[in-house]
């Protein structure tokens, strides 16, 4: 029988303000190093910092971080330290999540000059997040030529978005010609959590409906899943759309933007770039794009507690319409940093939520630390999870998978 | 007598009601405003609507009353100062409003003006309703902020149930706007800074993300005249279906045609994401209420919309809903959330108001 050749994989992932990092060896999944930059670029009011894990041993570094690319040359440097002085800790093949690949692609890529041309044409589809990353291929490319890149999607898992959902009110022929339709973002982690949902609670999740809110210190959206398939996203045909988020304003009146820009004579660049960089959680709060900072802050800050009420409202907002949709809820799971990390945001989310059968234990809620977690109290008809995701693991499959079929060695 | 009137600035619909709340079987339509452009013309016109009648009241619906209208206002040179500020606000509509109001003022002297505005029922939106998560110092030069629309409805609307009642209305009119009201405050509405926000319309586009405007503009080198004119005049029901028909006749083509269905879809979608809000913010739902022009027509779409969410304690009673009162109960006895169509007309909601002002504060008109 044929053994099958061992590949390691470093995962990179971009969020707006983080740079998560694993390297897997595949087949196996066996994590050899995993760490994540932290507060990258964003304004907020904590320090830079790596914390990068080499077989689950700690090391916490404080850097200047003013971009990814930044955090990527610290990631590499660490990487090569380590490398130094552990065989193990090395790298045969770059993988991405990529957030938007507009109508170009819709299953994992192996980075060549022609997927490259096509993702620079993706960029301006999700102004935050492509040209960061599509700048870190960019640098792989030319400084790790040896090394073979995949790039994995953010938006495959919502292709099952049901049409009257996934279709915004425009002329049709505007929507065929530019192909603009509800895409969704998030895909890897609402599908990874949707995967260990069912698995920690022995369903079949063809059976289960669910609703996965990412929550995270960057992006956030909410999922409504059906028999195992995404079927609404609170993102958009960008990820402007949905939750309000770091410092993306999230759902507005489209008539706003107009009135900005013609009130204030800014060009549609300006305005895309206050909606995407200057609002949110930055733009109310104002000291930080952080909600952990609005939290901290809210009995003393009257600008905090509005933050806060506005990011629950918009979340529980979209809860209630996927329960509508959904009619019953089954599951209803809380992951990322902030889905996982706050409980003081879940109970908020989840109270008065008994008309649609959510009800939380708010002693397991405050106790939670870690892992998968079952929060719903005994008389809640939904099962209330919080799984921190895995988006790196999920990416390493699917990379590897589109490795072993273009390579007879594997 | 009290005469309603809707001014759309292009034409004047005026409706008479007889103290007793009879109402004129027909509308009056005053087509072109140069019929009554001198305080003659006007008085000529307006008593060939009362005859001899008293009028006691002239009621006009407003679409907006901006930060400074927060309830129904008689007219005097106070109102009209203030009115004046909104011009920075609408200032295609208020100027021409202003004039209109004006030239009934001076040509009837002794009568009051009543207005009626469609977002005063909106002041009281709870803050992070009210607020887009825009940088906040913007607000200071701006006040971009949510207000509202179909107020005048929604506020009836929520006079036919319980104070203590968990409400959704909905209003099925040019526009269709759903709000959650409880304890006679509204806590959320579809519509918001304009018109576009929301659900579509027979010719908008509603809820958009705002990143396919930037893609439009950025990429494919649209103007933001052209973005404009498309998302206000080309989407919607007739963006979608190619149809430029009136929505009663484009109904009737549901099941019959997948463009129709898909429109019809995606606006049952649109009033279920709204109606979702609604509740999330109020933590349940014990009525539903809906009313407007159009909520007749659109009775099957009403039926599929409520039946869907049947699961909430809804349980609706099958086609048709008949009924000679004004407000008609649509669910059964046994159901655990109760939902009405109020048939009451805008006009006959605005003259009940002014008859009650009038009563209220006889003395209140300046010229009285």
């Amino acid at each position: 029988m044929k053994s099958k050749k061992s590949t390691n994989i470093l995962v990179l992932n971009c969020g707006s303000s983080s740079l998560k990092y694993k390297i897997i060896r595949m087949p196996g999944g066996v994590e050899i190093v995993r760490g994540e930059a932290e507060r990258v670029g964003a304004k907020t009011q904590g320090k830079s910092i790596v914390r990068h894990f080499v077989f689950g041993k700690e090391r916490i570094v404080e850097a200047s971080l003013g971009d990814h690319s930044a955090a990527l040359k610290k990631t590499l440097e660490l990487i090569a330290d380590d490398a130094k002085k552990n065989k193990e800790v090395k790298f045969d093949v770059f993988a991405h999540r990529y957030v938007h690949p507009g109508a170009f692609f819709s299953k994992t890529m192996k980075v060549d000059k022609a997927v490259l041309k096509k993702l620079k044409d993706t960029l301006p589809l999700a102004a935050i997040h492509n040209p960061i990353i599509y700048k870190l291929i960019e640098f792989c490319y030319q400084e790790y030529p040896g090394i073979g890149q995949f790039v994995v999607f953010d938006t495959v898992f919502h292709r099952t978005i049901l049409p009257e959902f996934s279709t915004y009110a425009l002329p049709m022929k505007i929507i065929k010609k530019y192909h603009i339709r509800k895409i969704g973002f998030h895909g890897i982690s609402h599908k990874y959590v949707m995967e260990e949902a069912c698995k920690f609670l022995k369903k079949d999740k063809s059976l289960q409906r669910i609703i996965s809110c990412h929550l995270g210190t960057g992006g956030s959206s909410v999922c409504a899943i059906s028999n195992g398939k995404s079927i609404n996203n609170s993102m958009g045909f960008t990820p402007l759309e949905g939750l309000m988020m770091n410092t993306r304003c999230g759902d507005i009146d489209p008539g706003v933007v107009f009135y900005i820009m013609f009130k204030e004579r800014f060009s549609s660049e300006e305005t895309e770039g206050m909606l995407n960089n200057k609002s949110g959680i930055l733009g109310i709060f104002n000291s930080s794009s952080d909600l952990r900072d609005v939290i901290r802050d809210i009995d003393k800050d009257k600008q905090a507690k509005m933050t806060f009420n506005m990011y629950v409202r918009r979340v529980r907002a979209y809860i209630a319409f996927y329960a509508l949709i959904l009619k019953k809820t089954d599951i209803l799971i809380f992951t990322d940093s902030l889905g996982t990390g706050s409980s003081a945001l879940r109970e908020s989310i989840c109270k008065n939520m008994e008309f649609l059968g959510v009800k939380l234990d708010e002693e397991k809620n405050k106790k939670y630390s870690q892992g998968v977690s079952d929060l719903s109290s005994s008389c809640s008809e939904s099962k209330i999870l919080v799984i921190p995701t895995d988006e790196e693991n999920m990416i390493a499959k699917e990379a590897y998978r589109e490795l072993v079929k273009n390579d007879s060695r594997y | 007598m009290i005469l309603v009137i809707d001014y759309n600035l292009k034409e004047l619909k005026i409706w008479s009601f007889k103290e007793s709340g009879e109402k004129s079987p027909d509308s009056f339509l005053i087509q072109d405003v140069e019929e009554i452009r001198d305080n003659q013309s006007l008085k000529r016109c307006i008593r060939g609507i009362a005859g001899k009648d008293q009028i006691k009241a002239f009621a006009f619906r407003v679409l907006s009353g901006g930060d400074y209208f927060l309830k129904p206002a008689i007219v005097n040179s106070a109102f009209l100062d203030k009115f004046e500020k909104l011009i920075d606000f609408l200032p295609f509509y208020i100027p021409s409003m202003l004039e209109m109001i004006k030239r009934f003022r001076d040509t009837f002297r002794n009568t009051p003006i009543v207005n009626f505005f469609e977002t005063s029922f909106f002041s009281n939106l709870p803050d992070e309703e009210k607020y887009y998560a825009l940088p906040f110092e913007y607000y200071k030069n701006s006040r971009i902020k949510k207000s509202g629309f179909h107020g005048i409805f929604h506020e009836a609307n929520s006079g036919f149930v319980p104070s203590g009642d968990r409400t959704i209305s909905i209003v099925f009119d040019k526009q269709t706007t759903v709000c959650a009201i409880h304890n006679r405050r509204p806590l959320s509405i579809s519509l918001g800074y304009t018109p576009l926000e929301g659900i579509m319309s027979r010719r908008a586009c509603g809820d958009l993300d705002p990143g396919i405007v930037f893609y439009l503009m950025n990429i494919h080198n649209f103007s933001i005249y052209e973005i404009d004119e498309m998302l206000k005049n080309n989407s919607g029901f007739v963006g979608l279906t190619g149809y430029d028909i009136e929505l009663e006749d484009l109904l009737k083509l549901y099941g019959k045609d997948s463009k129709v269905d898909l429109a019809f879809d995606v606006y049952k979608a649109q009033i279920l994401k709204h109606i979702g809000e609604g509740i999330s913010v109020m933590g349940g739902l014990d009525s539903v209420v809906i009313s407007g022009d159009n909520a007749a027509i659109f009775t099957p779409v009403i039926y599929s919309i409520l039946k869907s969410i049947s699961f909430l304690g809804i349980h609706i009673e099958r086609l048709p809903w008949i009924g000679d009162k004004e407000l008609i109960r649509i669910t059964s006895e046994e159901s655990k959330v109760r939902a009405y169509i109020n048939r009451m007309s805008l006009s006959k909601i605005i003259f009940c108001e002014t008859a009650n002002l009038l009563r209220k504060s006889p003395s209140k008109h300046p010229d009285l």
